[in-house]
């Protein structure tokens, strides 16, 4: 449940990511279109809340809050350290 | 001025100034989220404890034998984390001595997992950091907690102050620019602030909880006209108990039970105290263990000398409740090993944050000096600090680790002379700081730390019986992932030693300037 709950947040945190000029340039190699861009955000935040739920299955409603939290930092983390230090994928 | 430049000027200046204590308090509170591990590490002597039943009875045992007629007993039992349970006595006062004058270290015994006392080194293990965390040393405990509460809310003001500061926060939430100077310790403030701030401010904010009634007493003496009485109507004290006629102490086993069973499924029993134990109007009191919720209070169960329950769980007010589950979420105490890894990291980038914020002081300015080979007295004095803080601190702490190991079992005040050990590092460290070139400085301080935890489980492995395969082999989970950790830990250490080294070889401020000018002569 709990690794559910991180494999949602961090496809939804990095929809939200591509949803921003710089980074969706960096993967696809081409700007983002506005439609596409907002449909990136909302994907995105729409995976980031459902992932909340599958936490608070696995630690509980209370505790499952805090460990979301900290899942959240952790896949936000592991995204900046991959768009850092992984080279972009090769041009189509 | 604008907002922004407002809460930028303050940001720095309420960071740089509480920035060196707050990096030691969020570095001793990261280690302290492992502190019943490091204890472990700390008393290799003892093996995680099997039978608590058989843990109970012996402990019962031994403070029959030596101390029967004590005012009271206290058996700390050890947690799923822990191991050994700790049996203490409270002698009798002497006629005219103050009640509490005779607990020390003197009365106690570590029980081992079978009801075996076991000789144990003398040390506070991880419970040093613990208090370090928040009672510092050599200082007062009032005094230091009255800093560290000053430190915590310039903390809260420098986390408000710098969100506002930073200008693009979404847009710059993935970014991350690494090699180039200036911009790459601001992305890095940035990233290690950003990206757990929900822990920060919780952290912060809940750590002033914690010590909130030493803080703002004033609510708690209008309504209960002092804090001792408000102390004590949180939790009454024991009342006096006249010795008569000799009992038998009654099994705990069952008690421990009954205590549970009350409590709910999934709770469990911490210590158990015994009042004027052996007499026939003796008590026994159980406190409960943290780790199966947030809100965690003691939950003390009452027992007679029969093994009827005298008093069983009490109300709680919705304040207290509350208080008590802010407190729970600083201390972590419910956290799994998963989410004990989450606050563990949050807080090591919360230490990262401080570091690079005060080390971003220094980057910023030193470009910007008039001749950068000769900065002025101030940039000197936070440059140093940086290196001796920063720099010193975790090799310090390294420094008591080593003491645990090798200072001889006999030496006395052996637990205080292992903190002295980690001082006198830090005061070695420090000087070093000052002498060197900063570039050595540095570089050495984070060399002698890489190869300090390096060397830990090495000693371990050749000097003991506890050392990492060994570890493995018995299945010993803890001591084998600490000897890890430290390796890993070693490895972090010597790469920031070879960064440190290569980035910060020539004056930046020259060097760039050469750069710019060749560039701007093509």
């Amino acid at each position: 449940m709990i690794g559910l709950s991180f494999l949602l947040a961090l496809a939804g945190l990095a929809a939200m990511g591509l949803s921003q000029t710089q980074h969706h340039g960096w993967l696809f190699h081409r700007p983002a279109t506005a439609t596409r861009s907002a449909r990136l955000r909302w994907v995105g935040l729409l995976l980031l809340s459902t992932s909340l739920l599958p936490a608070m299955r696995g630690w509980g409603a209370i505790i499952g809050l805090v460990g979301w939290l900290g899942l959240l930092s952790l896949a936000a983390a592991l995204l900046l350290l991959a768009r850092t230090y992984l080279p972009p994928p090769p041009r189509r | 001025m604008t907002l922004r430049q407002t809460q930028s000027i303050l940001h720095t200046w309420s960071g740089l100034l509480f920035g060196w204590i707050l990096f030691g308090i969020f570095l001793a509170g990261t280690v302290s989220f492992w502190r019943d591990e490091i204890s472990r590490w700390a008393r290799p002597e003892l093996a995680p404890a099997i039978d608590r039943s058989a843990a109970l009875d012996g402990a019962v045992r031994f403070l029959s034998a030596k101390a029967p007629g004590a005012k009271g007993w206290t058996i700390a039992l050890p947690n799923a984390r822990g191991a050994g349970t700790l049996a203490s006595w409270q002698p009798q006062p002497k006629p005219g001595e103050k009640p509490r004058a005779r607990r020390g270290r003197d009365n106690q015994q570590w029980i081992d997992g079978q009801g075996r006392p076991v000789r144990v080194r003398a040390t506070r293990g991880g419970d040093f950091f613990y208090r370090l965390h928040f009672d510092l040393y050599y200082v007062p405990v009032y005094w230091a907690r009255c800093f560290v509460g000053l430190c915590a809310m310039f903390m809260l003001v420098a986390i408000i102050s710098g969100v506002i500061t930073h200008k693009k926060i979404f847009k710059d939430f993935f970014t991350f620019r690494p090699r180039k100077g200036q911009r790459s310790w601001l992305d890095g403030h940035n990233a290690t602030a950003v990206l757990a701030l929900p822990f920060h401010f919780m952290i912060t904010f809940t750590g002033l909880v914690t010590l909130m009634g030493m803080y703002m007493p004033w609510g708690a003496i209008a309504n209960y006209g002092s804090m001792p009485a408000f102390y004590a109507a949180q939790s009454p004290r024991d009342r006096p108990i006249e010795r008569s006629t000799p009992t038998p102490v009654p099994a705990l086993a069952p008690l421990v039970a009954a205590a549970e069973a009350q409590w709910g499924a999934g709770s469990r029993a911490a210590t158990i105290r015994l009042i004027e134990p052996g007499d026939v109007a003796q008590q026994i009191v159980i406190l409960r263990g943290a780790a199966d919720r947030v809100a965690a209070s003691d939950q003390p169960i009452r027992f007679d000398g029969t093994g009827r329950m005298a008093q069983g769980v009490q109300a709680e007010g919705a304040g207290r409740v509350t208080r008590d589950a802010l407190i729970g979420l600083h201390a972590g105490r419910f956290a799994d090993l998963m989410l004990r890894w989450l606050y563990c990291l949050s807080s090591l980038a919360g230490t990262l944050m401080v570091a690079s914020g005060l080390i971003l002081w220094t980057v910023k300015r030193r470009e910007r000096l008039p001749d950068p080979a000769r900065p002025h007295l101030g940039f000197r004095i936070v440059e140093r600090l940086n290196i001796a803080f920063v720099g010193g601190m975790p090799l310090a702490m390294t420094g008591f680790l080593w003491a645990n190991r090798l200072l001889p079992l006999a030496t006395r005040a052996r637990a205080d002379a292992e903190v002295n050990m980690m001082f006198l590092t830090w005061a070695l460290a420090i000087l070093w700081a000052l002498a060197a070139p900063r570039r050595t400085a540095w570089t050495g301080l984070l060399m002698a730390s890489a190869l300090s935890l390096f060397g830990l489980p090495i000693l371990d492995l050749i000097r003991t019986d506890h050392g990492l395969f060994a570890s493995i082999g018995r299945g010993d989970t803890v001591m084998a992932a600490i000897n890890l950790a430290f390796i890993v830990l070693a490895l972090a250490f010597a790469w920031m030693a070879r960064t440190a080294w290569r980035r910060s070889g020539a004056v930046p401020g020259k060097a760039r300037r050469v750069r710019l000018q060749a560039a701007v002569a093509q």
